[in-house]
């Protein structure tokens, strides 16, 4: 399936079923990082669009240039050396995260992906992570471990913390 | 100089080898499995090492988080209990846990192996039988203490307990070379850490022992109440149970070794709980809560050995069965592991992370175990027959989570913090020790906000009186003639200490009895009064 199609069938099919254009719309401008699929063995390509709007408000301040590939190979590699049930519970919370993603952003909480700031997505996280639902509380924490897990293993995120890195040793 | 590792093959890149027969099986190549493993192929007999994990090597060790969590822990370092409340640091590669801890060294308390011989009726692990154990395995392992200066997460330890006037000691590390570099738990890269996987294991596999990676003991098969074989699975790269290359191992004696949450896994797998339903409960953990300070200066707690300092002011402080006491320490604060525990995103993640090179860490590890209410956690399987751990926080363990973070917070505000925050969802930072304590006091005992973690397995298959436990004072199964466990999961309660030189000494001495049972010979350094 090439991306348009993907849009169409997926995300477009959602929105119209919601009656709502927000959803296209905020696909079309996550593209401005642009959307570049990874050759992932677990993560879907809906995963991975989830992936893609949630990395940027997780890591926001973080950097102004997140690698978004690199996260998305990073969060694979680490789910598919997880044991049977946990990979079992990963794709349930993806794709209840698929759906959610589908009621909440795109059936119009935020009427326009332009005015859905990063803030709004932000208490929307906040929300997650403070609910009395056990269910939410453990996906905003399973979606923060592979998240930041994901960035601070990179030494490009590094210095911004001020972390040197280990000194490399000679044999 | 190069460590030789001869007799040992991958699974996941050789077919299945044909059924194997051998005098003893081990199954686990960490601390109880290393040092049995040198016991018997020294003495002798003929021994199979078994090792779910993969072999990997000083020359592999490139001190990166990401990669280590990934090749050498359980469930890349995110191994939790069921209700994901605590998360469990276990390794997963040949040399067990060893590979990866922190080389802190202790001797098991007086009062802990008073308590096993008074409530469980051990009397052949007392302090004076086991002392020629604990030196043996000191000698062996080069443990010492550590004379070259804390680094400043350790000394900031130091700092605050003396201002406070709370007691405080230097830790003994099973080290030799070691270039002070910090890196430890995500495999040295110097070979300096005296683990399993420099020490025992090469040494066995030189003996004659042959070890088998990535290979899983899947079901241990009887024929009436004699262990027949063991089915064994191999695993792919990823650790992933592959489809084909199972195979069988006849051995006279089993020893299982598969550490805390993977040796009771076993015996559950193969339906032993219908012997004996004490298999995989009491299971302990050492439940570690932790206090995050921002000091003024830079602390970088990367750098340096990890562990060096720790203050037993509280351990026993209600006696030894009464309120749980609690160790304090340190960790070594590396980016993957800070930044995942801080559970806040965006920006307030990042204003935290900011702070990361000046960040002062303590831990707490209470002594489960010990009263009444403290019973511990309870293994399980999962539906594809894979352990994992149920464990409920008891009422006297919350309110020793509580002092601990007070004493903890109280120590960073004495070593001069300018601010602390208790590692709790809903924790805020607080810049002086009036408001802390006001804080901690309000903070809900509620799981998963409270974030604990552990990095000591413990118990469930607890040695003891028949009809309460699960193994005799030998490690021997109930029951079984032919099947002993030899690893931290023998022991009835926590310990008190960081359990690894407990293991070493406690299986150095009932290895070195089994093997003369087997009709192996000991070798002359191994001749102790047994
Ligand atoms: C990060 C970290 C830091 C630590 N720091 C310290 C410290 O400073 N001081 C200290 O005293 N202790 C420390 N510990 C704890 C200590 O290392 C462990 O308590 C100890 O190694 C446990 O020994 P064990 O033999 O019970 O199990 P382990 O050493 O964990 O070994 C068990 C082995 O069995 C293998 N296995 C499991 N199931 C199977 C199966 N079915 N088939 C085949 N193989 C299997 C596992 O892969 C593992 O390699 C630390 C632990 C960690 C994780
Ligand atoms: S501190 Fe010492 S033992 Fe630990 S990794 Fe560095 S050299 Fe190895």
């Amino acid at each position: 399936m090439n991306r348009r199609d993907f849009i169409k069938s997926s995300l477009g099919g959602i929105t119209l079923l919601f009656g709502g254009v927000a959803g296209y719309q905020l696909y079309l401008e996550s593209q401005e990082r642009p959307f570049e699929k990874t050759k992932a063995i677990f993560l879907t390509e809906a995963d991975q669009l989830v992936l893609s709007v949630l990395i940027p408000v997780i890591l926001n301040g973080a950097t102004d240039k997140i690698d978004l590939i690199k996260c998305l190979e990073n969060i694979d590699g680490a789910i598919i050396r997880l044991p049977q049930k946990t990979q079992q519970e990963l794709r349930q919370l993806f794709d209840l995260l698929g759906s959610v993603f589908g009621r909440l952003v795109i059936a119009g909480v935020w009427q326009n992906w332009q005015t859905a700031t990063s803030n709004s997505l932000n208490e929307f996280l906040e929300s997650w992570r403070n609910s009395s639902l056990d269910l939410l509380q453990q996906a905003y924490l399973g979606l923060h471990k592979l998240i930041i897990g994901s960035f601070y293993s990179e030494q490009s995120s590094w210095a911004a913390i001020g972390y040197p890195g280990p000194l490399s040793i000679q044999k | 100089m190069k460590i030789e590792y001869p007799n040992a093959i991958d699974c996941s890149l050789h077919p299945a080898p044909d059924n194997i027969e051998c005098d003893v099986l081990i199954i686990g190549s960490g601390a109880g499995g290393g040092i049995a493993a040198e016991i018997f192929s020294r003495s002798g007999l003929n021994v199979v090492i078994l090792e779910e994990g993969p072999l990997k090597k000083a020359s592999d060790f490139n001190m990166k988080e990401a990669d280590a969590y990934a090749e050498l822990y359980q469930e890349v370092a995110g191994r939790q209990t069921i209700d994901q409340a605590i998360q469990i640091l276990q390794g997963r590669a040949v040399g067990g846990s060893t590979t990866v801890n922190w080389t802190s060294s202790f001797r098991t308390p007086a009062k802990t192996l008073s308590f096993w011989q008074n409530e469980f009726g051990v009397t052949e692990l007392s302090s004076e039988k086991l002392a020629p154990w604990f030196e043996w395995v000191e000698k062996r392992l080069n443990i010492t203490a550590w004379l070259v200066p804390p680094n400043r997460n350790n000394q900031l330890l130091a700092d605050g307990a003396e201002s406070l006037g709370w007691s405080y000691q230097v830790i003994p590390r099973n080290v030799k070379g070691c270039a002070n570099l910090g890196y430890c738990g995500v495999g040295c890269p110097l070979d300096a850490k005296q683990s399993m996987l420099v020490t025992c294991i090469p040494r066995a596999l030189q003996s004659g022992a042959r070890l088998f990676t990535r290979a899983r003991a899947e079901k241990i098969i009887l024929d009436n109440d004699k262990v027949s074989y063991v089915e064994v699975g191999s695993m792919d790269a990823l650790g992933q149970p592959k489809t084909s290359g199972s195979f069988r191992i006849h051995a006279k004696h089993v020893v299982l070794a598969a550490g805390a949450i993977g040796s009771p896994g076993i015996l559950l797998r193969s339906g032993f709980d219908r012997f004996n339903p004490l298999i995989g409960k009491r299971t302990f953990l050492h439940p570690v809560t932790a206090s995050i300070a921002v000091m003024k200066q830079p602390v970088n707690g990367y750098q340096g050995a990890p562990q060096s300092i720790y203050s037993d002011q509280f351990l026993w402080r209600d006696g030894v069965s009464g309120e749980l006491g609690y160790k304090i320490e340190v960790p070594p604060i590396h980016p993957v592991l800070a930044s995942t525990l801080l559970k806040h995103h965006g920006e307030s993640h990042f204003n935290l992370l900011q702070d990361f090179s000046r960040l002062q860490v303590n831990l707490a590890l209470l002594r489960d175990g010990f009263n009444a209410d403290s019973t511990g956690g309870q293994v399980e399987l999962d539906e594809f027959d894979y352990p994992r751990l149920d464990y409920s926080i008891s009422e006297s363990l919350w309110r020793g989570l509580k002092h601990a973070m007070m004493s903890m917070v109280e120590i960073q505000f004495a070593a001069g913090a300018k601010a602390v925050m208790p590692l709790h969802m809903d924790a805020q930072k607080m810049s002086n020790w009036k408001e802390a304590k006001k804080q901690i006091e309000d903070l809900p005992t509620k799981p998963i906000r409270w974030q604990i973690m552990s990095a000591h397995v413990m118990g469930g298959c607890g040695i003891g009186n028949q009809g309460e436990s699960v193994c005799d004072e030998f490690g021997r199964m109930h029951q079984f003639d032919n099947l002993s466990v030899l690893d931290g999961s023998i022991f009835p309660t926590s310990l008190g200490v960081n359990p690894q030189l407990s293991i070493y000494a406690i299986v150095a001495k009932l290895a070195a009895s089994l093997s003369v049972r087997l009709g192996g010979e000991l070798p002359k350094d191994l001749l102790i009064e047994n």
